[in-house]
This record gives structure tokens, sequence and C-alpha cells, in this order.
């Protein structure tokens, strides 16, 4: 601590004195986990605080604070009772924080808050333009519920949209680990239903609720990843591109000059659908299997626009 | 020594947030922490002056006063010094600490924090409140995201090289970065390309090595209205005229979460959807293969056709 400089030391000093105002009587080792400092620094601070004040520095002028048995408590925070103004970084992460947290919540009421909240920080230094926009499929809650079920260790009855199958279903699981694949977050967990482990696109479940089943310890087992025995070549154009890299951890070879790509895959039923939403962009070259399976989908849909 | 330079500062600051201008010389003779030569008190003045304002805090100066022979006051005004958010309820300040969380790992800075602390220092509020609330953080982002993150803030012009998705070339670019955005994970950064002299959006994996920023901070303006979701062109919503789907019985489960009216009909049924993001929506028909079809509006129905007729090899 010994390095600190003045200044550091005073933007922590001027900070300190409205944040105890407005929680007094917060412990001394609060204070230090909230500014990140040991105990002793804030000591000292509180020491250096007590002796500052205004001219002419009688007892009735000085900063009146006291902190017995480590609890701390200010009397008269004279004219240092406001925070200082935020600064641009504050602002900005802030709002940075609130687009993405609305994209994670669904409930109207709420995303208007952040609405509110991020116009009133906008206009705290007078910004005229909306610098950041957060979208995510996934819905807090939801996400927020699994994590529990992983920590707490219990089974989960779920509502569910497979992103492969055009199907809903309702199943017990037990969460095991939330992972990032294919740029959206998934959940492995052992489905009790099929009696094995499962990986679930989180933006799927679009329900959750407790289960008095058991829940299911088991050893993770090999990524889902590693189980893909099929691989597919494809090629790409325009905005094809993201399909590779969407799904880095499918990618077994992939030629950028060439735009082509050796990928695996799981099941043939997500690949086609997958390659349909590219509406194009994305086409694929071998198994014959897939391609006339693909084709087969492709005109059967096209009839409709055309018949 | 830092607590003799700290507690002059703390005292000076103090002093000046007085309602009126206080003149150097009265500075000097009643704040405690002044002393010596009056050069030297001088240079100190001039030295708290310059620290000040770097931790934000703005001095004013005026208030000539005859009687003090044109020497002039100094003064911090309240309403600069601090800030207002109006009424802040419980709940909205638990809303600002989830988002000051979501980047507590990620942005390698303690600025969410240190804002989200002042904003606690405003006024007492019942923590308690929100504190069982469970938090969402983000995965790791890229390595050029702090760069960004802080060019934006700062308006720093940076250079970099950028693998162009559609031509497959790689080439340098300088931008003034007026935003960012996220898409299911994937970071954009939008801003004015020199080189083009237009606003464009680059994927953040596709810039390739370091991103170097300028050493001077507001070299830019951002044009007023400015919105960076009209520049990421899968953000987009649909228009007023709601996108109506007929769509097989028992399918296209995810069309029907997207969509607001559902009207049955023998063998099929109509769904209506609106204002949603329409890439998405495009994406979600073309998913659902013959299942769906669009009846209306024309764009999308137009846009489902030419995409099959692509998908069409053989």
């Amino acid at each position: 601590m010994s390095t600190e400089k003045p200044i550091e030391r005073t933007a922590r000093l001027l900070d300190l004195i409205p944040y105890i105002n407005a929680h007094q009587g917060i412990h001394i080792d609060d204070l230090a986990e909230e500014f990140d400092v040991t105990a002793d620094v804030i000591a000292k601070d509180l020491d250096l605080l007590f002796l500052c004040g205004l001219p002419s520095y009688t007892p009735l002028e000085l900063i009146d604070l006291s902190y017995e048995g480590g609890y701390v408590t200010i009397r008269d925070a004279q004219n240092l009772n406001k925070p200082r103004r935020l600064n641009k970084h504050e602002v900005s992460s802030l709002l940075l924080g609130l687009s993405e947290l609305k994209s994670t919540l669904k409930e109207p009421k709420e995303r208007e808050r952040i609405d509110e909240l991020s116009k009133k920080l906008r206009d705290l230094l007078n910004i005229q333009s909306e610098q950041f926009i957060s979208y995510r499929s996934v819905d807090q809650s939801i996400y927020a519920e699994i994590l529990t079920a992983i920590s707490s260790e219990k089974a989960i009855h779920i509502e569910y949209l497979s992103s492969s199958k055009d199907q809903k279903s309702e199943r017990t699981i037990s969460p095991i680990e939330v992972i990032q694949q294919s740029n959206r977050e998934h959940v492995i967990a052992y489905c009790h239903v099929a009696k094995e482990q499962r990986v679930f696109d989180i933006a799927g479940i679009k329900k959750v609720s407790p289960s008095n089943e058991l829940y299911m310890r088991k050893q993770r087992m090999a990524s889902l990843i590693d189980q893909a025995d099929a691989s597919v070549a494809i090629s790409y154009s325009g905005s094809g591109v993201s399909f590779i890299e969407d799904n880095p951890e499918l990618i077994v070879a992939h030629d950028s000059a060439a735009k082509t790509a050796i990928m695996k895959f799981w099941n043939t039923e997500w690949l086609i659908r997958s390659v349909m939403s590219y509406g194009g962009a994305v086409t694929v070259l071998e198994p014959k299997l897939v391609v006339n399976a693909l084709q087969d989908r492709v005109a059967a849909s096209l009839q409709r626009y055309t018949s | 020594m830092s607590d003799v330079k700290s507690s002059r500062l703390i005292n000076l600051t103090m002093a000046l947030l007085g309602k009126k201008y206080i003149t150097k010389s009265t500075i000097f003779k009643s704040v405690e922490g002044y002393s010596g030569t009056p050069e030297a008190m001088e240079r100190m003045f001039e030295r708290d002056k310059t620290d000040l304002r770097d931790l934000g805090i703005t001095i004013e100066v005026g208030g000539f006063d005859p009687l003090f022979e044109d020497e002039p006051g100094y003064r911090i005004l309240n309403s600069d010094y601090t800030f207002n958010l109006g009424d802040l309820s419980s709940e909205e300040v638990g809303l600002l600490a989830l988002a000051a969380d979501i980047w507590a790992r990620n942005l390698q800075s303690d600025s969410a924090r240190s804002g989200l602390r002042k904003i606690k220092s405003l006024t007492t509020i019942d923590e308690d409140e929100f504190t069982n609330r469970p938090h969402y953080s983000l995965v790791e982002q890229p390595n050029t995201f702090h760069d960004l993150w802080q060019a934006v803030t700062n308006r720093q012009e940076i250079v970099f090289d950028y693998s162009s998705a559609r031509s497959g070339t790689q080439s340098r670019r300088t931008v003034h970065p007026y935003g960012i955005g996220s898409w299911h994970g994937a970071w954009y950064l939008v801003g004015n390309e020199l080189e083009s002299a237009s606003i464009k959006a680059y994927r953040l994996n596709r810039i390739i090595g370091d991103v170097k920023r300028s050493s001077r901070s507001d070299t830019f303006a951002i044009p007023d209205g400015f919105n960076v979701s009209d520049y990421l062109i899968m953000t987009k919503t649909t228009g007023e005229e709601p996108c109506v789907i007929r769509v097989k019985k028992g399918s296209c489960l995810n069309l029907r979460a997207m969509s607001r009216v559902i009207t049955e009909n023998d063998g099929f049924d109509l769904l209506e959807i609106h204002q949603v993001q329409r890439a998405e929506l495009v994406r979600t028909i073309l998913w659902s293969g013959a299942d769906a079809e669009v009846i209306s509006p024309h764009d999308i129905r137009d846009e489902i056709r030419s995409s099959l007729e692509r998908l069409l090899t053989r």
C-alpha cells in the first residue's frame, strides 16, 4: 500500500464519506471489501478524514465520524455527503451491462425499467446516441434456475423445444454443467427419460419447475462433440461464414480461401435444418445421402410457393 | 507524504464546495495544509488544481471582486461535483447491481463496480431486497474486447486488420468506433471507417491481431441520434405489417412461440407474428421447411422463395 499515490487515496477518501453516509453503522470489514483494500487501510483513511473539514476547523466544521467496535458512523459529513459524479468509464460500463442484462430479461416491465435507467445514465453525460445493444435468446430467470439446480444438486422438470427436431417434450433432468457451444449457452444434464446424458440448448427450455425425483449424480462423460462420428463437406458464401464461426468445435478442416470446410455432426436432422436456415449461403457437398435428403426437403418446401 | 497531500486535497475540495468564490489568498490563509513561501504555495495550488481535475472535479474561476484588486475566485459547483438520478427504487439499484456484475470479470476494469458504489452512495437503499437474485455472468469475450470498449468510451481512433467475410481478403481499417453490439454471444463493433468514409459493422472475431488505439481521446464526435442497432442487420425488426404464416398442425413450435395470434383451421393453423427480429424470423421459417408457408408480407414470402431456389442445386 506504500506505493499508493496520494491522488488514488484522495479518490477513495472522497468516495468513502458518502458511502458511509448512506450505509450508517457499516462494519469496517465490509467497507474494506467494497473498496477492495484491507481493513487496516480503511482505519487509516478514517483517521485522516477525522481531521479534515472546513476552514476554520473547529469541531463544528470537521467531518464527524466514529468507529466503535468496528462499526462506522458519520454524524456530520459536512459538504462531502454526496458522491463524485460518475465518469465516462463508469457510465459506459453500466450502460453495456444494462444492455446485456436486458437481453436476458423477458419480462416487459423489467425491460422498460432498464431502458429508463439507461436513459438516466446517458442524460448524465448528455449522450445523444445509443452505443450498445445486446440480443440473446436465453431467459435470465430460466438460466438462473438451472445454475441453482446445478449448485444445489436438485433434479428439475423442464418443457423443452428441441433445436434439431420440431418437437416439444417434458422431462426431468439432473443438470450437471453449463457450457458455451455454437455461441449459445447449453446445459449438459442427465436425462431421466432417455436414461443417459444429453445436451440441451438453454434457449429451448421454456419452463422449469422443481421435481421430486432424485438428483442423478453421474460423472460427466466425454463431450458429445467427441461422439459425433459422421462428417460432412460444405462450401459457403457471404453470410454462410457464420455457420463456420458459430460452430468452431465441429470444424475438422477449414479452407478460408476456397470457402470450404469439413465438419463433424451427430444429428442429420440438425444439419439439414441448420443448412436450410442459411437460405443457400451454405451448401452441402458430401455425403450424397445428406445432399439428397436436403434436396428432397428443399423441393417439398419450394412446392408451397410454386404450386 | 500521502497523508499530508491527501488531507490537503480533501480540505481544498471542501473549501471550494462553498456557495461563494474564494480567492487564492484566502485559500492560502485559511485552508489547512498550505504553508511555506508564497511561491511554494503557488506551485502547490497549481498541482492540487490539476489533481482535482484528474479526479473529475471541475473548478470554476470567476467572481472578480473589486475589493480584492481583481484577484480571481475559485469554486466547485455542487451540481458539477455530484450527480442526480432522481428517485431510485431498490429494484432499480438491484438491476444496476446485476448489470455491474455482468462485467465484473469481463471488462478488466473496476469502473462498473465503482459506478455502482457511487450510485449506492446517493441515498439509503434497502439492499437486502435484491441480493437474493441469481446473477448472470458472461462467458469469455474476445481479447480485443477490452481495447474496443476503451476506444468507444474514450472516442479514440483505432487501426486494425480485418478479414472480410464476403471477399475473404484481409485489409487494414482505420475506424472511429461508435458502438458495440452482441447478438447471440457474437460481438460486433460499429464505427465510421475512414478508408471508405462510411459507417460499418465488424464482427470481433474477424479482427486479426491487436487493435491499436490512438493516444489522443475525444478526437471525433458521434452523430446525434446514432443508434448502433441501425447498423446491425440482424437486430432489425419486421415492419408494422404482421407476418402471417400457414403452418401444419402440431408443427413449427418455434414459430408458434414467436406468434401472438393463432387461428385454427382444418388441417392447418394461421400464425400472426408481430415485430420480431427479421433475420431470426426468416431463419426460423427456413428451418421449419415444408411445414411453414409465408402468406404475407410479400417481401418475406419472396425472400423465403428465393432462398429455397438458391438451396435447390439439382
